[in-house]
């Protein structure tokens, strides 16, 4: 083929620029680490990384429910192992005032007094709030669940100190049926909350009840054996949903370890898809350092050739 | 007996031939890096030789007497098979060279792999529907959703703003390029009649046909346009079938605006019949503005619909702290990528977004959890919004890198077509010096026997004649 001038030259240029071209791309690679900066490089790996890309952001943001859901929980089972405790000392001082020993002003001193805290600490307890939000109140997590009131349909009665006319008090539940769900996963939801009225208010009130009946004037052993029974009954109710709410806590603590085990493999699949192998890179930049200074020396030869011109006399 | 003179007039057209030939010579040097030119080579012949006269009868000598040398004419080194096949080549590669450059310029702008992609904005607004339902009566989550919202509504009306500036630019660019090839086909045409002028009187128009040749490549990388020689050496261009040149007349081409979009230019043939370009960067330019920008366009539109029906038809049915039952209770403005928008009424008053799906239950949060449960809800079709997007930008970005590949493979083609062509019509330098010294010897001779007839007629008129003196 005949060869003219203009054609070293077209070629030289048209060799460096591709050898540019080549390392320029590696050294993109090199140092952003990825293997692709626009989709058009690598569209497959580019659509998966996306998507994967995305499945990470809602992985995260499950993440976060369930860090959120899981503190809502563990305020829960708190505000029940409280609960146990007050129901514990309850027991004991209603045993204690069944008791023919003692006497009925000390019944009414010592244990109906105590009995009378222990009612406030399970009120207060009942009104426990997660981060400004009341916890047992069903929807309504601005509103305090459990109120004590006077209750005008029981009949009043005279009591140990000297009071006639003593209205019994009831306990009332200010919150809703609301259920609150929240989800795990995409098909995934777990009940948040434990609703006051079913778990906690037979509780409160028959603490209440016993607490009357301790210091009721006459004493009547009849009521505070009835409140006694009462109290049993409710404390099972609640250990019934203290099981449940601990068997949901589990729940989203085996969701949590599965969103984590989720994350850590997409976040692989996704270095593989995405990210440049930086040794391998490296070496092949290189690589290309070497061939890009042999098409300059070649070139450089190429365009500057003495041509025949030079020889002529 | 040959003339004295005679010699000398054979000395002097062997000196002027030389020259001449020297003359091109330079030229080919000269033009050395002079787009669109072939080499030229002066053909030597032989002159008409004379016969022997009466009196050289009977010397010995028979036959013809040779008449010394002449320029016979100045070649130009063409194949035209060459151009035919080039021009199409390049053509093809002027066409995925223009949409590869426009989509390499559309990629970046939309950002898609980065974190002001639409997919990353989609994510974190669905994210901060999530957060929301996990704490329906937090104010600053429901700030970081409006925040979000209105990056996603961003999102999609810068990308609608850029594809129209985009449209825009490449309309600018068809009605420069209208100009340029109404220009260029003006130049044909006079360039015929000139050619057609010198080949009727005999002579070679070698330079003219070279800018001619310059100027059909340009024209068929714009358009992808053929052309025809004539006898009388005059070329007729067509594009895609009409004809663009004839003779030394053209048809112009020019633009209007377009029946179907009024901020777009279609350019008609004068006959107003719509030009098809059948390749060339025209083509190119048209393929992107008129059929990729669109598709992308709408696609977005689509999409962008979909979120405004599906979140809203939710939305409408909820309750926040603040909404005011029986009015209307929309979470999106707008109907496409171009005017989507946050209702400004929860901008002002975010208590109106409604997480809840009955009225004054501050924890319920029925309608915050659809509306986060809506990204992977296969509403377009059988996809997901993301997934539908997602589809978009594989689309796009296959066809952004099959056009850079295109480029690429046909330019190789033109680049060994071009090879061949340079081969046989390129100056190489080397080639010149050599027929430089070849030519300036055969001068220096030619002189030297001028010479030699100089000394005879000396002899012949100064010493001759002399004797007894």
């Amino acid at each position: 083929m005949r060869i003219t001038n203009r054609m070293m030259v077209d070629n030289a240029i048209l060799n460096t620029a591709d050898s540019m071209e080549k390392m320029n791309k590696l050294q993109n690679q090199v140092s952003t680490g990825k293997l692709f900066q626009n989709a058009s490089e690598e569209p497959v790996r580019a659509s998966l990384s996306l998507s994967l890309h995305s499945t990470l952001r809602t992985v995260d943001s499950y993440v976060d429910t369930t860090s959120n859901t899981s503190d809502w929980m563990n305020a829960s089972d708190y505000a029940f192992s409280q609960m146990q405790d007050i129901a514990n000392r309850a027991t004991t001082l209603i045993q204690r005032g069944l008791n023919d020993t003692i006497s009925d002003s000390e019944r009414a001193t010592s244990l109906g007094t105590e009995m009378q805290t222990l009612v406030n600490q399970a009120v207060e307890t009942g009104n426990t709030a997660q981060n400004g939000q009341y916890i047992f109140s069903g929807y309504q997590i601005n509103t305090k669940p459990f109120v004590v009131e006077n209750d005008a349909t029981q009949t009043p009665f005279n009591d140990q100190f000297g009071n006639i006319g003593v209205i019994p008090q009831k306990v009332t539940y200010n919150g809703d049926q609301g259920t609150m769900q929240r989800s795990l996963g995409p098909d995934q939801t777990v009940t948040l909350n434990v609703r006051g009225d079913q778990a906690l208010q037979g509780f409160i009130q028959n603490l209440q009840t016993a607490s009357e009946a301790l210091i009721k004037k006459p004493y009547d052993t009849t009521s505070l054996q009835t409140a006694l029974a009462g109290l049993q009954s409710s404390m099972s109710t609640m250990d019934q949903y203290r099981t449940s709410n601990g068997a949901r806590l589990r729940q989203v603590g085996s969701a949590a370890d599965f969103l984590d085990q989720v994350k850590i493999e997409t976040t692989s699949l996704l270095s593989q898809k995405e990210n440049a192998n930086v040794a391998e890179g490296i070496s092949s930049l290189a690589n290309q350092k070497t061939t890009y200074q042999a098409v300059l020396e070649v070139s450089q030869r190429a365009i500057s050739a003495l041509s025949l011109f030079d020889y002529l006399k | 007996m040959p003339s004295l003179s005679s010699g000398i007039t054979l000395a002097s057209q062997a000196v002027q031939a030389q020259s001449q030939a020297l003359e091109v010579i330079e030229h080919n040097v000269a033009n050395a890096n002079t787009p669109g030119y072939r080499r030229q080579s002066a053909i030597l012949t032989a002159s008409v030789p004379s016969s022997l006269n009466g009196s050289e009868y009977g010397t010995g000598a028979g036959g013809q007497r040779g008449g010394g040398v002449s320029v016979d004419r100045i070649q130009r080194f063409n194949l035209q098979f060459f151009d035919g096949r080039y021009r199409s080549a390049s053509a093809d590669a002027k066409n995925s060279e223009a949409q590869s450059t426009i989509l390499a310029q559309f990629e970046p702008t939309m950002a898609e792999t980065s974190t002001d992609g639409m997919i990353p904005k989609l994510d974190e607004f669905w994210a901060s529907w999530q957060s929301l339902s996990t704490d329906p009566t937090n104010n600053s989550l429901r700030a970081n959703l409006l925040d979000n919202a209105s990056a996603l509504t961003n999102a999609f009306t810068t990308r609608t703003a850029e594809i129209s500036q985009l449209r825009n630019d490449q309309n600018l660019a068809v009605t420069d390029q209208v100009e340029q090839i109404n220009s260029l086909a003006g130049q044909v045409a006079t360039l015929n009649g000139e050619i057609s002028r010198v080949l009727s009187v005999g002579e070679q128009p070698n330079d003219l046909l070279d800018k001619r040749d310059l100027a059909l490549d340009t024209l068929a990388n714009l358009t992808g346009s053929v052309s025809f020689e004539q006898k009388n050496g005059e070329v007729s261009v067509s594009i895609g079938g009409h004809v663009l040149v004839v003779g030394h007349d053209t048809l112009k081409l020019h633009t209007q605006t377009s029946a179907t979009d009024a901020n777009m230019q279609d350019v008609y043939w004068e006959d107003n019949l719509k030009l098809v370009p059948t390749s060339g960067e025209l083509k190119g330019i048209l393929e992107v503005r008129d059929n990729f920008l669109p598709d992308q366009q709408t696609g977005l539109n689509n999409l962008a619909a979909t979120i405004i029906k599906q979140v809203n038809d939710i939305h409408a049915t909820g309750y926040g702290p603040t909404t005011v039952t029986g009015t209307p209770n929309d979470f999106f403005t707008g109907t496409n990528a171009g005017d989507i928008a946050v209702n400004n009424a929860l901008v002002l008053d975010p208590g109106k977004i409604a997480t809840a799906d009955a009225a004054g239950q501050a924890g319920n949060n029925a309608i915050a959890v659809k509306i986060a449960g809506l990204k992977l809800q296969k509403v377009m079709g059988n996809l997901t919004m993301n997934d539908f997007y997602n589809g978009q930008i594989t689309n796009r970005s296959l066809v952004t890198q099959r056009a850079a590949n295109n480029t690429t493979q046909q330019n190789l083609v033109v680049k060994a077509l071009s090879d061949q062509r340079e081969s046989v019509a390129g100056v190489s330098l080397d080639e010149e010096a050599a027929h430089m010294a070849q030519t300036q010897k055969a001068y220096q001779a030619s002189a030297r026997m001028l010479t030699a007839y100089d000394e005879l007629l000396d002899l012949v008129i100064n010493r001759m004649g002399l004797v007894g003196r």
